[in-house]
């Protein structure tokens, strides 16, 4: 059997050998990140079937680095949410790096793509990693491949975008670190199955418990696009390049939302009513983006602002915890989110390629100019709508469903206000895209046809907002695996740490 | 003289709450930089001090207090090495996160470079879309 730890060894040892590659030939580089996340998605998918074996229909692998076992050595964790949240990143890094065949980077090129292999490597480590000192480690490396991608295009508002993200993002995750020296000083370990047991036990001091989850609330917050946090996003979105952009939003926000359900469901455990602090954080991010995006002409920030709604959104099921059915929407819903932002932010770069104007009036009647990408880009649209047939239905369904289900009806109400705006401010793009007559500079822009291996990636992406829409079967396993992997702590601890 | 200071910093007057006190001063003293000043390169430095302030914070958590430091040598062989030396966990971890600190004030610096490139200024006031 192949191990976990090639998911990470592999992109590391691909990053920082691009520059021999370059000596070799100068067309190289281009191609290793595509190269590097075909074998990781391969490694990922031919490990999916010892997922689903054992008594309990799903089953948790650890595996030990060094030789040293988990509670005193670090360990990586394979279980239905980490391999759920691994194959949502690896799918949108697999699309986003088929579309960096058709782009251009700012020199050095090979900076560029190392870093890009770097923030999925940071993230999909984040995901997999069972020691929590070692998740600050991974979100580190993550988050500062981020900020220089970010600012990677050195205009002055890409460096103004990346030194916002980067105050914020390293204020964060410092806090982060805090939390997880607080929780060291009190139990005296960092393997988060011990840290869940002795919590479980009541061997932390619930003043100290408390000031944990608000450290790391705000510490992942950042990555994970909560309220306060945020004001990063709208502007890095429009600086970075397209590419970048459906890397932050499909990977690093995943990320960081994985690692915030990861600490609060299995470490600190939901019975400390930490789920009322989700609610709230949930919906006020919900409301502000999806009303802010109203107000948007550049569609980059239009999008930016839809993205911080759906992870609002999901930060909102998963504070339905009550109800395993909010979680359940949650998780799926963190699928749909990233698969169809990822695939409308690539559309979007083929949309304005060569013409580099992203306003609604500048991209107006772009649908008859350039159809199948505009095609594709509506499916994108349709399944963060939550239209039926399409992915993105099932998971707003099984939210609101879940949020009525656990008693919190005042939150579903508020959830479907938001749907409303979203669909409010989706239709006039949709009029914008599809309505007006395109423009001289539109239809002498670079043709579609010229970007096919961008187009392949989109293709594959929309595929799977569709096989999910008419099949959510497909996926269904993974994510009431991965809803169970978080909430039942026993079962985490005792694969890990073997019989409590 | 020195008898005095002795005593001063001796555990029973001050104990390893003096090492928590400069450690959450120095994290404060690194928020009111980040938050307050305009100057690019002064909220880069505030930046370095909080994580100093953590790392600090880190680092005595791990301290206790009249331990030698957890290398393994000919004299701790002799003894119990466990009940002689600190906790050399918080040690590592905080190698690790000195190391991640510099990058991260590389990073920023190099980012503020740039800006002073494009703007010439460093006041955040004076550049037009840096504000929340």
């Amino acid at each position: 059997m192949v191990s976990p730890i090639l998911l990470i060894a592999i992109p590391l040892f691909m990053a920082f050998s691009v520059p021999i590659w370059g000596l070799i030939s100068k067309k190289l580089p281009k191609l290793v990140p595509f190269f590097t996340f075909a074998i990781t998605t391969a490694i990922l998918v031919s490990l999916l079937p010892t997922l689903f074996s054992g008594q309990q229909g799903f089953n948790l692998t650890s595996v030990t680095i060094a030789g040293i076992k988990p509670p005193y050595g670090i360990n990586l964790t394979f279980g239905p949410a980490s391999a759920f949240f691994a194959l949502i990143i690896q799918l949108v890094a697999l699309a986003a790096s088929l579309y960096l065949f058709e782009y251009e980077p700012p020199e050095p090129a090979e900076k560029f793509y190392m870093l890009f292999i770097l923030v999925v490597l940071g993230a999909t480590g984040m995901v997999l990693t069972g020691d929590i000192f070692n998740m600050f480690v991974f979100l580190e490396i993550t988050s500062i491949s981020s900020y220089a991608l970010t600012a990677i295009n050195k205009t002055g508002h890409s460096a103004e975008a990346g030194f916002k993200y980067l105050l914020l993002g390293s204020l964060g995750s410092t806090l982060f670190l805090l939390g997880i020296a607080l929780l060291y000083g009190s139990l005296r370990t960092l393997n988060m199955a011990q840290l869940s047991l002795y919590i479980h036990q009541g061997h932390l001091d619930p003043k100290v418990l408390m000031a944990v989850v608000v450290l790391f609330i705000v510490g992942l917050g950042v990555e994970a696009e909560l309220l306060p946090l945020n004001g990063w996003v709208p502007d890095a979105y429009e600086a970075a390049p397209i590419p970048v952009v459906s890397i932050l939003s499909g990977v690093v926000a995943k990320a960081g939302l994985y690692a915030l359900a990861r600490v609060l469901y299995t470490i600190i455990g939901i019975e400390t009513g930490v789920l009322n602090l989700l609610l709230i954080f949930g919906i006020l991010t919900l409301l502000s983006g999806e009303l802010s995006a109203l107000r948007q002409k550049d569609i980059r920030r239009l999008l930016a602002y839809s993205s911080i709604g759906q992870m609002g959104l999901i930060i909102l099921a998963l504070g339905g915890g009550n109800s395993p059915m909010a979680m359940v929407g949650g998780l799926f819903q963190a699928f749909n989110h990233a698969i169809a932002k990822g695939l409308m932010f690539l559309a979007l770069g083929i949309m304005a390629a060569g013409f580099n104007k992203w306003d609604m009036e500048s991209l107006a009647g772009v649908g008859k100019a350039k159809p199948y990408t505009t095609f594709l880009f509506t499916i994108g649209l349709l399944s963060t709508l939550g239209l039926p047939l399409f992915s993105g239905f099932w998971s707003k369904f099984l939210i609101i469903f879940g949020l009525v289900h656990s008693g919190q009806v005042v939150y579903a109400a508020l959830a479907l206000i938001g749907s409303v705006i979203e669909v409010v401010y989706f239709a006039r793009l949709l009029g914008y895209l599809y309505g007006k007559d395109p423009s001289e500079e539109l239809l002498n822009s670079t043709l579609e046809s010229k970007k096919g291996f961008a187009l392949l990636g989109m293709t594959f992406l929309a595929a799977f907002v569709i096989l999910i829409g008419v099949y959510p079967d497909f996926i269904t396993n993974f994510i009431l695996g991965g809803t169970a992997e978080l909430v039942y702590k026993s079962f985490y601890i005792s694969s890990i740490l073997g019989g409590i | 003289m020195s008898e005095a200071i002795k005593t001063f910093f001796s555990p029973s007057v001050l104990g390893p709450e003096i090492f928590y006190g400069s450690s959450v001063a120095l994290f404060l003293i690194g928020l009111y930089m980040v938050l307050v000043k305009k100057n690019l390169v002064k909220i880069a430095i505030g930046l370095t001090f909080i994580e100093s302030g953590v790392n600090l914070f880190l680092i005595s958590i791990g301290y206790v207090w009249g331990k030698t430091a957890p290398i393994l040598n000919k004299t701790l062989m002799m003894g119990t090495p466990s009940k002689e030396v600190v906790d050399p966990v918080p040690q590592a971890l905080v190698l690790t996160a000195i190391v991640i600190g510099v990058a991260v004030t590389a990073m920023a610096l190099s980012i503020v470079i740039v800006i002073h490139d494009k703007y010439g200024t460093l006041n955040i006031s004076k550049i037009k879309e840096l504000k929340w």
